[in-house]
């Protein structure tokens, strides 16, 4: 048994109940079915990890930025255009080869959206949540991210309205990779500290 | 409140489900979830309610209900928990048009309109620009960094943002974030009212005590000035 396969309503039930709810919204004048659409197509398609690696890239290749990134998060990631709900107040975090950052919300899902997209379902989900706080190298294994036994583990609960961003090492063999190609190896996973960046 | 959402630190939960893992999961895996989330999100813009409101009816929720549901079941049982208390949408309104619809279905990946509509810009404005939560100071912060404090042994069934794995937990101030707007204040009485944000370092031996069967970590949380007492 488990969240995936297991639900307290039928999928379809919850459809139904949606549908209901957003009519009704409408009709109220709260949403409108055009605005719907608009967002959910924002979240899929304008909002996502690639926002966060290109800040992960600047940092890699540009040690002032890194220096700005770590002081004040918020500013550095706003100079990006990456401003918006849940994107309004960050801390980055980076690691170092005896630090490593993971990020939890063990209240809810609190994630930053414009930067990083829709929390994926792990990061949503109880299992997760749960045991980030309590025995983190075990997730992190799950994961597959063995970590050496020197390398402390920082895990940051985001409980209030602050948001992270981990900013991974920068992998082996990537010197004289350009900004977008460094973009590349830096997946959603490693800017919540659940992998590494990608090798090359 | 410590209620079906404030999980950290529990046991039996299990592993992360192998599934999740895959990278390539989309943003939204059915197009219910997508849409829960953006009309939720429009009707909190134009001011149905707040986003504290929200997580607080999450918090409600009953356990079985809250661990054995789709993620967007808790926001669909808040949202109509929040609208039909404060008498904006009845549940019986919405089954009543459950029952009366008819079938239909939701389109996946929708675009935007064409031409925009005026709410839709509105939204497209709002997701990014966002909402700040920050707010000025109405008196000075009572601790910085390096103080060492324990938070205070709250019980409240009323809407905080304080986990309840670090109630009585010493820990030691490592950023004072500035004042930002009261969640209690906001969800119960739907006002901003200015309260000291901090994130507080704790060592792993702090939280669970005994010895450290896998390594020795620390653990951050940004908990807010009156859930913490000094500990000299």
């Amino acid at each position: 048994l488990n969240n995936e396969t297991k639900s307290w309503m039928a999928l379809e039930d919850i459809e139904a109940r949606v549908r209901a709810l957003e009519s009704l919204l409408v009709e109220k004048g709260f949403a409108e079915h055009e605005a719907v659409d608009a967002v959910v197509s924002a979240f899929e398609n304008d909002m996502g990890p690639i926002n966060g690696a290109k800040v992960v890239a600047r940092a890699w290749t540009d040690p002032e930025y890194k220096k700005w990134l770590l002081e004040d998060a918020t500013a550095a990631i706003a100079d990006m255009g990456f401003t918006g709900l849940q994107s309004e107040h960050f801390l980055a975090v980076e690691n170092t080869d005896d630090r490593h950052n993971m990020i939890v919300c063990t209240l809810c899902s609190c994630y930053p959206w414009t930067l990083l997209g829709i929390p994926p379902a792990w990061f949503k989900y109880p299992q997760y949540r749960a045991r980030a706080v309590e025995e983190p190298r075990d997730v992190l294994r799950e994961f597959g991210v063995e970590l050496d036994e020197k390398v402390k583990i920082d895990v940051w609960d985001s409980s209030a309205e602050i948001r992270y961003l981990v900013i991974p090492k920068r992998p082996e063999g990537t010197d004289g990779m350009s900004v977008d190609e460094l973009a590349k190896l830096v997946s959603r996973e490693a800017m919540t500290g659940v992998a590494l960046a990608d090798s090359p | 409140m410590h209620g079906p959402h404030d999980v950290g630190g529990r046991h039996g939960i299990g592993p992360v489900i192998e599934e999740f893992k895959d990278r390539d999961q989309p943003s939204f895996r059915y197009p219910f979830e997508g849409r829960m989330h953006a009309v939720t999100a429009t009707a909190i813009v134009n001011g149905a309610f707040n986003l504290d409101e929200q997580r607080h009816g999450i918090e409600l929720m009953p356990w079985a209900h809250y661990t054995d549901s789709n993620y967007y079941e808790h926001w669909l049982y808040s949202v109509e928990k929040v609208l039909n208390d404060k008498g904006i949408i009845s549940h019986e309104e919405i089954d009543e048009r459950v029952r009366t619809q008819g079938p239909g279905s939701m389109t996946p990946n929708p675009s935007k309109p064409e031409p925009m509509t005026e709410m839709a810009e509105k939204m497209m404005t709002v997701l990014w620009a966002g909402a700040p939560h920050d707010l000025p100071e109405d008196k000075p912060a009572r601790y910085k960094a390096g103080d060492r404090v324990r938070v205070r042994n709250l019980n409240t069934a009323s809407h905080n943002r304080l986990p309840g794995y670090l109630n009585l937990r010493p820990g030691t101030i490592h950023l004072h974030y500035g004042a930002f707007h009261d969640p209690a204040a906001s969800a119960h009485e739907q006002v901003d009212r200015p309260h000291h944000l901090y994130c507080v370092k704790f060592s792993r031996e702090e939280l669970w005590g005994g010895e450290a069967r896998d390594g020795e970590f620390d653990l951050y949380a940004d908990l807010f000035e009156d859930y913490l007492e000094p500990n000299a």
